[in-house]
């Protein structure tokens, strides 16, 4: 053993000792160890050879570290030291990390979605260089007069479509696209090929691309796709080559794409895409594209809308929406104040007992350097872990994002690392500025004032309490503020969940029927033909009511018209032309909707498509004042029509109050190539399947489709207030729970720093009860305070919000005594808890701790 | 007052060890000269922090070394034995003086030493 023992020695021991002095310094070692193995044994003279032997390594070692190793050294010392004290006393550092991380993660995940949805461009290349114009027809003599123009560098022109995929009677999105496009947008199939240019051309045009997505969900990745031919819309057409899942093009979710002729004659609107040369002014770019598309015949000359011409962006919102999202950045910023403010006054109530630990260490002998290189790692360890917290919580929010917002952008939403880099450097510079500060002071400090403010010392010190109290206070007012603001976003969303409609949609079910023009060529045949649909749709077991109905509501499904008075009273509606809903229907269709004829009669078999029963709004815009019944006017495409009846209106509750437009009803007539079946069944309806066989026996030609039910379209418009208002609502919770708790820990350490004054009020006779009501006024005038303040905050907020409003205004008195009333009861049980203990002091058990 | 430059109260120990095994024609080795400390201070000192601060003396000029060939006790290994400079030995003597007349005065304070 003794042996191995010296081998290991000196091994370790070269390793160390400088080479000249190696082996007398062994030498000496092994003299002295021989001499102590004879007079105390093999065993300890082992023991002793392993001491002296560490004791050697050590010196060395020590003495061979340069300065930079020995600043490493107090470093990892620092950061040793930092650890313990954060484990010794973990409740304010993890309510700070937890603060933190929830700032980081709700603020980096807003401005990712904000940032992909309106700030970056459309993925493609040189995305801010695209731009787009809708026309109702493919306009091939636009896109000519685009590419001669000069300002373009590529012309291509596409159109959104739904394809029925295979025999099944769902439908998905995709595009009818110029094979040009992908050379536009410099995209490639991750399988097989793309459009050749011939296969725009009619005849040729049998094949198809469709999305990685759709080739992995609904074909199993099947690689012998490619070249088969499947049936899309009913169309056999060929596979040609699966596009990434990333890209997307037109429509976020389009999925599948077939080429596109635009000199062909087909309907429905087509949009030409054109990629801008560098250095067009956009201003420039509008007037020349505006002035083509007049000089076409494409925009009315009396046209007052804005431009036309917009860019390829990658999120497609709408005005409305874009300014929600603005809104709600906006309140994700007031809330990572709120926590980046709660962060800042937890870490300075503890500023004076920092301040004592910091001036007894700087009179030990720390150097002010190493007392705030202290300070600083203690708090960039908790800012660190508070970052990464917050990359955890962004990325699992940013994972989860709604589809509402998913669906509607070209880009792919992931955490956008500036808006984390902000978020994570402003919530580290408000930790380290919050603690830097005791660190400061605390060297600055004679440690003889600190030792003595700390035993004889009745109250804390006074700037610290007006810097936390001031925190406090301005936590509890921008809490208030974003309350209000979510408070009037919960108000309009319940008002317009249980808005009246003013029709009766109870299980209604629409069959929409199509290929009637190849069964009813003619006009006459159209009316036999509609005829005997009612007839046969009558006999079906299972419909227990019924009509039909070329349009059904709401008013987004309806034909829009510009009605004007041909007689009565001349309409004064500013702005803007009088936009108006049309529904053909026939005469059960009142009945079956529960919609109530107020004036005149209802529509009979027989009346011609003229006459017309106008809705209670249209009629008071129409002939303000005067009876309507016998009036006229001229619906722009149906020339003059004359009013029989008024019935009840129908409302589209909604924020964008231009969707819920007045109405009026013509009887079904023979020139639409549409049926709508509006039907309520016994108990189940039968499917699509059973209804086209049935219809068959009226003429082969007629298909049926089951359209979603009317419920859901009503539904959709409540998808917007509905997420304002949760997003809204988790703001106000996360900073009225925040508030709550700066001020909890601010009453908990003012009681904790008054403990001796309140001892000695105990002592002279005070009452614990007045102690109690002591405390408590202190809490409530900080939540009075902030509350007033607040107000201001919240009647701006309530203005700022006034657009997503519906049937609040932002001096609701509910709203406001709700808001007051809430954080009257949140700064009570806040300051509840410190009261109590401030009540329950005992003056001999503190003058026996003194 | 001149002072010896850059000598702690270790250094000095150590000079004034070899001294005294100089006088009595005793090989002074670092066991040697630890050995000498501990007899004489009555207090433990780390056999690293002796040979470090051989170094030390050596590197500042105080104390010079020459390796003499080693008994079979010690396997035949060279033996490091150290010498004061005279550079050396006016440094410790400073040093010692200035102790000297520090404590003049103070026998009451620190009795007979």
């Amino acid at each position: 053993m003794s042996a191995r023992l010296w081998q290991i020695v000196e091994r370790r021991l070269r390793q160390v000792l400088p080479p000249a002095y190696l082996a007398s310094t062994i030498g000496d070692l092994a003299e002295d160890y021989e001499r102590v193995r004879t007079c105390k044994g093999a065993l300890r003279a082992s023991l002793w050879l392993v001491r002296e032997a560490v004791s050697l390594i050590r010196a060395y070692r020590r003495a061979r570290r340069s300065p930079q190793t020995t600043s490493k050294l107090m470093l990892a010392d620092d950061f040793r030291l930092a650890w313990r004290r954060l484990v010794v006393h973990p409740s304010a550092p993890v309510q700070c990390v937890l603060l933190l991380a929830i700032g980081i993660g709700l603020s980096t995940t807003m401005f990712s979605v904000v940032d992909s949805l309106l700030l970056t461009p459309a993925p493609f290349r040189q995305g801010r260089h695209l731009v787009e114009q809708t026309f109702w027809q493919p306009e091939p003599a636009v896109m000519q007069a685009w590419r001669t123009s000069g300002m373009f560098e590529v012309v291509e022109a596409g159109r959104q479509a739904r394809f029925q995929v295979g025999d099944t009677s769902e439908t998905s999105a995709g595009a009818y696209v110029t094979p040009g496009v992908f050379g536009m947008l410099d995209a490639r199939a991750v399988r097989g090929r793309l459009f050749s240019a011939q296969e725009a051309w009619t005849g040729a045009n049998d094949v198809v691309l469709l999305s990685e997505t759709v080739w992995r969900s609904s074909f199993g990745s099947d690689p012998a796709l490619l070249g088969r031919r499947i049936r899309l819309s009913g169309t056999p057409v060929t596979v040609v080559g699966i596009m990434p899942e990333t890209f997307r093009f037109p429509a976020p979710d389009t999925a599948w794409w077939r080429p596109f002729d635009p000199s062909a004659k087909t309907a429905g609107p087509a949009t030409v895409f054109g990629r801008v040369r560098t250095g067009i002014p956009r201003i420039d770019l509008e007037r020349r594209v505006e002035k083509m598309a007049r000089e076409f015949g494409r925009i009315p000359a009396n046209y007052r809308g804005t431009p036309a011409l917009q860019p390829v962006a990658g999120g497609d919102l709408g005005a409305f929406t874009n300014r929600a999202l603005w809104m709600l950045v906006g309140g994700v910023t007031l809330v990572f104040i709120v926590l980046c403010s709660n962060v800042s006054s937890l870490l300075l109530a503890g500023l004076s007992s920092r301040r004592r630990e910091f001036a007894v260490c700087a009179a030990l002998g720390a150097s002010r350097t190493r007392l705030l290189r202290q300070a600083a790692i203690e708090h960039v360890l908790i800012a660190a872990a508070g970052t990464v917290a917050g990359v955890c919580i962004a990325r699992a929010l940013v994972a989860n994002v709604p589809e509402f917002f998913l669906g509607r952008s070209l880009n792919v939403i992931d955490v956008d690392h500036r808006a984390l880099t902000a978020a994570s450097v402003l919530g580290a510079c408000s930790v380290l500025m919050a603690g830097l500060v005791p660190a400061w002071l605390g060297t600055r400090t004679e440690p003889s004032d600190a030792v003595l403010g700390s035993r004889y010392g009745t109250t804390d010190g006074r700037l610290n309490r007006t810097a936390t109290q001031l925190l406090v206070v301005g936590q509890v007012a921008l809490a208030c503020a974003l309350l209000v603001g979510s408070a009037l976003l919960l108000r309009s969303f319940g008002n317009l969940a249980h808005a009246d409609r003013g029709l009766n949609l109870d299980g209604v079910v629409h069959i929409n029927l199509s290929g009637l023009d190849n069964a009813f060529p003619s006009p006459e045949a159209m009316g036999a033909g509609t005829n005997a649909i009612e007839t046969q749709v009558a006999s079906w077991p299972e419909v227990s009511s019924f009509a039909l109905s070329r349009e059904a509501p709401p008013s987004v499904r309806a034909s829009r018209l510009e009605p004007q008075s041909t007689d009565g009273t001349a309409r004064e509606t500013g702005s803007g032309n009088l936009e108006a809903d049309r529904y053909r229907v026939s005469p059960a269709f009142f009945g079956f909707y529960d919609i109530t004829i107020e004036q005149g009669r209802n529509f009979e078999s027989g009346d011609s498509e003229d006459l017309v029963i106008v809705g209670a709004r249209l009629a008071r815009l129409l002939w303000p004042g005067d009876d309507p019944i016998g009036k006229t006017f001229d619906s722009g495409d149906m020339g003059v029509n004359r009013v029989i009846g008024v019935a009840g209106e129908i409302h589209l509750p909604t924020l964008t109050s231009e969707l819920d437009r007045p109405e009026f009803y013509t009887p079904m007539g023979n020139r639409s190539r549409t049926v709508i079946v509006n039907m309520r069944c016994r108990s189940a309806c039968p499917s699509a399947e059973v209804l086209r066989a049935r219809l068959a026996a009226i003429h082969p030609a007629i298909g049926a489709r089951i359209d979603p039910p009317s419920a859901n379209e009503y539904l959709s418009h409540l998808r917007l207030p509905r997420a304002l208002a949760k997003v809204g609502g988790l703001f106000a919770i996360v900073s009225i729970l925040t508030a709550a708790g700066g001020l909890f820990s601010l009453m908990m350490q003012a009681v904790a720093g008054r403990r001796r004054e309140f001892g000695i009020r105990l002592a002279l006779g005070a009452s614990p009860g007045q102690m109690r009501g002591l405390v408590l006024r202190d809490g409530l005038t900080m939540g009075a305070c902030g509350a007033t303040a607040g107000t201001i905050g919240g009647w701006t907020i309530g203005r700022a919000l006034s657009g997503f409003q519906y049937g609040v205004t932002p001096a609701d008195p509910a709203t406001w005594a709700g808001v007051v009333g809430a954080i009257a009861i949140v700064a009570l049980a806040a300051t509840w808890c410190p009261a109590r203990r401030a009540m329950r002091i005992d003056p001999v058990h503190l003058l026996r701790e003194e | 007052m001149p002072q010896a430059p850059g000598l702690g109260e270790f250094e000095t120990l150590l000079l004034l060890a070899i001294l005294h095994l100089t006088e009595q024609k005793v090989d002074a080795n670092g066991s040697a000269i630890r050995d000498e400390i501990q007899t004489r201070a009555e207090r433990h000192v780390p056999r690293g922090s002796v040979y470090v601060t051989l170094d030390r003396l050596e590197e500042k000029g105080f104390l010079s070394s020459r390796e003499i060939s080693g008994s079979a006790a010690r396997g035949h290994r060279p033996k490091r034995v150290f010498k004061v400079t005279a550079e050396g030995v006016h440094t410790v003597r400073s040093a010692v003086a200035a102790v000297t007349k520090m404590q003049r005065g103070l026998q009451d304070v620190l009795g007979r030493l």
